[in-house]
C-alpha cells in the first residue's frame, strides 16, 4: 500500500461541501488533497446535443442509483425513497435543479419552537451563516433579485431572475388573487455572462447537468479555482476506511484506485468528511474499529439517524393554451413562501414552499400518457399547456428514520451499501394534506383547466439527504460540535447534508455550502490547520 | 451514437412494426412509429444485444423483447387486442414496450417536426445548442410582487406554541 505525501487537509467527497471547503482551504495556503470516487463529467458526456436526451435521463443521466449503471454507485436500497446522488466529481451539482433558497431564522430554532420528534436548536443561528451564504453566493452566482419580505434581506443576486415564461406569469397573477406571498426564485442558474461562465440560454435539461456551465455544477465553479490553487483531487478514489491514531484522532484514510485496484495509505492533519447524507454516515460505519465498534464517532449512536428528505406533493396544472412549458431553465423560476412558518390552528407545526417550475418535455409527457387510439389527442391537451410545481414541506427528524449498512448489497470493490428507512410522521402528513388542498386554489386561481396530484407522496423523491450525522450542542444528542468537527473523534470534521439538525422546506444545498465555508474557517482558525 | 449489433427477423420486425403502431397510432402529421426510425435507429439500439444484462431501463434484453414478441398476435388487425392483454398479463415487459417506443418516437426527427407544425413552432428537440433564450422574455422589474407581502420570524422572536391543540400521539 503506498502513501502519498502527507496533506494538511483531507476532504472526502468533491461535492457541494468538499468543493467549497477545498476551494476555502486552499485560499489560505492549506494543502488539500480530495478523493471522489467518481469520475471527471465532461461536457461532451451530457445528452443535451441529442434528441435522445429524455431517454438517457432514465438511463445514464437516471437521478436514481438503481436506474444507471455506473461503476463507481454504491447501491442504495430504500423502503418508501427513491434516493438521488451522483458519484463524481461535483457530487449531485451534476444533476441537480439548482434552486437556491436559504432556510429562516426560524429553522436554526425549532427545538425552542416546538421540540416535535426529534426537533432541536442548531448550535448555530441564520446571523452565524448569513455572510457565508453571501461569500458563496458570490462564488457560484446567483440569478434572482433582492428584497423578498418574506426573508432576511440580502445582498444583490448576481444576474437577474430566470424569465417567467407565460406559464409562470400565470401563476404569479393567481398568487396575487389570492393574495398569497410569491418572489422571483433565487437559483445558481446565471442569466448573465458571470466570472468566465456563459449564460443559461433556458434549453431546459437541467436535471442532466449542464454541459454550458450555466448552471453552477461544483466541477465548473468551485473547482476550477481550487486546482488552480494547488488542491490534489483525485478521482476515482474510493475511501473504504477513515484511520486513526494513537489518540484516537483521524489521521487519513485508505482509499482504492478505482482504476488499478491498488490500496493507498492519505493521511493528513485533519480528515473532512462531506459524502452526503448517505455517503458520510456510510464511511463513518465503515470505519468501525476496536476502538470505534460502532463505527467512527458514534459514541451517541446518531450516526445515520434522523434522517430527513423533506415531505412532497407534485402536482401538475394544465391549461386549455399553449403556455411554453417545455422552455426554460428548471430551476424554479418563483416560490411562494405564504405558508412557511408554524400556525398550530392548522393541526401542525412547520410549513411547505410552494415552487413553481416548468412543464414536462415531449416524451416525458408522452410516456405517462395512454397508448392508442387516444394517445394522439392526450398528448396534444397535455404537452405544452401543463406546469409542474411542488409543494415541499418540512419533514420532522425522527430518530426511527435512518440509513444503515447493507452487507447484502455490496460496491464494486465489496463494500457494503446503505439502505435507508424513512416513513412519513403524522404531522407531516396532516401538513401536506393541508398544502395540496391551497394547491387546489392555485390552480382554480389561475383558471387552470386540471389539476392532477399526486397527494401525500408515499414514495419520496429522495432528492435531499439530510440530517443523518447532526451537528449539536451536546455529545449525548449530536454527532459534531458547531464547527462541525466529531465530539469523540479530534481532527475530523463532517460538513454536508448530514450536518442539518432540522431541515426547513427548502432546498438544501445553498445551505449545504454556507455551512461548508463557514466549517472551512473553522478550521483556519486552528494553530495546527497548516503544518 | 452506437450502431445496433442485432438484428430481428422479419416475422419478429413485422409484428414490432405493428405493435408500434397500435401504440402509437399516426394521425395528423405525425408520422407511422414503424416507418420514421423508431426500429432500426433507437430499439435495435437501445437494447442489448442477446446474451447481455438487460439494462435497467427499460428492462428488457434482445431476448426478453423476442420473448414479448412472440406473445403478440401476428396479424395486424388483432394487435390492440394482443396489446391489452399483454398489459394486463405481462404488465412489467408492456411497460418497458411502451417506454421503447414512446421514447422511441418521440425522438425521431419526423415527429419533432409534426409538434412543430401541429403544437408549439419552437420546440427543436435536442435542448442545446440553441435553447429556449429567443422563446421567453427575459425577467423585467416590472415582474414583480404588485403588493408586497410576506413575513420572517427573527432569531430573537422564536417563541415556544402551543402543541396542546395538536393530535395526540404526535411527541
Amino acid at each position: 500500500m503506498s502513501e502519498p505525501r502527507p496533506a494538511d487537509v483531507l476532504v472526502i467527497g468533491s461535492g457541494m461541501a468538499g468543493a467549497a471547503i477545498a476551494k476555502r482551504l486552499s485560499d489560505h495556503g492549506v494543502r488539500v488533497v480530495c478523493l471522489e470516487q467518481g469520475p471527471w463529467v465532461l461536457a461532451s458526456e451530457h445528452p443535451h446535443y441529442s434528441n435522445e436526451w429524455e431517454f438517457e435521463l432514465r438511463r445514464q443521466w437516471n437521478r436514481s442509483v438503481a436506474g444507471r449503471e455506473h461503476a463507481a454507485d454504491y447501491p442504495v436500497t430504500a423502503d418508501h425513497v427513491d434516493v438521488m446522488l451522483y458519484n463524481g466529481v461535483g457530487g449531485s451539482t451534476n444533476h441537480y435543479n439548482a434552486h437556491w433558497p436559504r432556510l429562516k431564522p426560524v429553522d436554526f430554532r425549532k427545538g425552542a419552537e416546538h421540540g416535535l420528534a426529534g426537533s432541536a436548536d442548531w448550535p448555530i443561528t441564520y446571523e452565524d451563516l448569513a455572510p457565508y451564504y453571501e461569500l458563496n453566493d458570490v462564488e457560484l452566482g446567483i440569478s434572482g433579485v433582492a428584497g423578498d419580505p418574506a426573508n432576511p434581506p440580502r445582498a444583490p443576486r448576481q444576474t437577474p431572475p430566470l424569465p417567467q415564461g407565460p406559464h409562470g406569469r400565470r401563476l404569479a397573477a393567481a398568487f396575487e388573487r389570492l393574495g398569497w406571498h410569491w418572489w422571483p426564485a433565487d437559483n445558481a442558474i446565471i442569466t448573465e455572462d458571470y466570472d468566465g461562465r456563459v449564460a443559461c440560454n433556458q434549453c431546459g435539461a437541467c436535471r442532466n447537468g449542464c454541459p454550458r456551465g450555466s448552471l453552477a455544477m461544483m466541477s465548473r465553479t468551485y473547482w476550477p479555482k481550487a486546482l488552480k490553487n494547488g488542491v490534489e483531487l483525485r478521482p476515482f478514489a474510493r475511501v473504504e476506511q477513515i484511520t486513526t491514531g494513537e489518540r484516537g484522532h483521524a489521521d487519513g484514510a485508505i482509499y482504492i484506485d478505482l482504476r488499478t485496484g491498488e490500496r493507498h495509505r492519505q493521511r493528513a492533519s485533519i480528515v473532512v468528511l462531506c459524502a452526503n447524507g448517505l455517503g458520510s454516515p456510510r464511511l463513518l460505519l465503515l470505519s468501525a474499529s476496536g476502538r470505534f465498534p460502532n463505527g467512527l464517532a458514534n459514541q451517541s449512536g446518531l450516526v445515520g439517524r434522523y434522517l430527513m428528505h423533506h415531505a412532497y406533493a407534485e402536482q401538475t396544472i394544465v391549461f386549455d393554451e399553449p403556455v411554453d412549458s417545455y422552455a426554460g431553465a428548471y430551476g424554479a423560476p418563483l416560490l411562494s413562501q405564504e405558508f412557511y412558518d408554524t400556525d398550530v390552528r392548522r393541526g401542525f407545526v412547520n410549513g411547505f414552499t410552494f415552487q413553481i417550475g416548468r412543464g414536462s418535455t415531449a416524451a416525458h409527457t408522452a410516456v405517462t400518457l395512454p397508448w392508442g387510439r387516444a394517445h394522439r389527442a392526450a398528448f396534444a391537451r397535455l404537452f405544452n399547456h401543463e406546469i409542474w410545481f411542488g409543494l415541499q414541506a418540512e419533514d420532522l427528524p425522527v430518530y426511527t428514520n435512518r440509513v444503515e449498512l447493507d452487507p447484502a448489497h455490496c460496491d464494486s470493490t465489496g463494500l457494503p451499501g446503505v439502505t435507508v428507512h424513512w416513513e412519513l410522521h403524522p404531522n407531516d402528513r396532516r401538513l401536506v394534506e393541508f398544502g395540496v388542498a391551497r394547491a387546489f386554489e392555485l390552480a382554480a386561481a389561475a383558471g387552470a383547466a386540471e389539476l392532477h396530484t399526486t397527494g401525500v407522496a408515499e414514495q419520496n423523491p429522495g432528492w435531499h439527504l439530510l440530517g443523518t450525522c447532526r451537528m449539536g450542542a451536546d455529545p449525548e444528542t449530536s454527532v459534531t460540535d458547531a464547527d462541525h468537527q466529531a465530539w469523540d473523534v479530534p481532527q475530523l470534521y463532517i460538513c454536508d447534508g448530514s450536518s442539518f439538525v432540522t431541515g426547513g422546506s427548502v432546498n438544501p444545498t445553498s445551505t449545504i455550502g454556507a455551512l461548508a465555508l463557514r466549517c472551512a474557517d473553522r478550521i483556519l482558525a486552528r494553530d495546527d490547520a497548516r503544518r | 451514437m452506437n450502431k445496433a449489433t442485432w438484428t430481428l427477423t422479419d416475422a419478429e420486425r413485422a409484428v414490432l412494426a405493428a405493435a408500434l403502431d397500435a401504440l402509437i397510432p399516426p394521425e395528423g402529421s405525425f408520422p407511422r412509429p414503424s416507418e420514421c426510425g423508431v426500429i432500426d435507429e433507437f430499439i435495435l439500439r437501445r437494447v442489448p444485444p442477446p446474451g447481455n444484462q438487460p439494462v435497467p431501463y427499460p428492462g428488457l434484453d434482445a431476448d426478453g423483447l423476442r420473448a414479448l414478441l412472440a406473445r403478440l398476435a401476428p396479424e395486424s388487425a388483432e394487435m390492440a387486442t394482443s396489446l391489452a392483454r399483454l398489459e394486463q398479463e405481462h404488465p412489467t415487459e408492456f411497460l418497458a414496450l411502451w417506454r421503447l417506443a414512446a421514447y422511441g418516437y418521440y425522438s425521431r426527427p419526423a415527429t419533432i417536426a409534426a409538434i412543430q407544425r401541429e403544437l408549439a413552432p419552437a420546440y427543436h428537440g435536442a435542448p442545446l445548442p440553441l435553447g429556449y433564450a429567443d422563446l421567453l422574455a427575459p425577467w423585467e422589474a416590472t415582474q414583480l410582487p404588485q403588493v408586497r407581502r410576506g413575513d420572517y420570524i427573527p432569531t430573537e422572536a422564536v417563541r415556544r406554541v402551543d402543541l396542546s391543540v395538536l393530535p395526540e400521539g404526535d411527541e
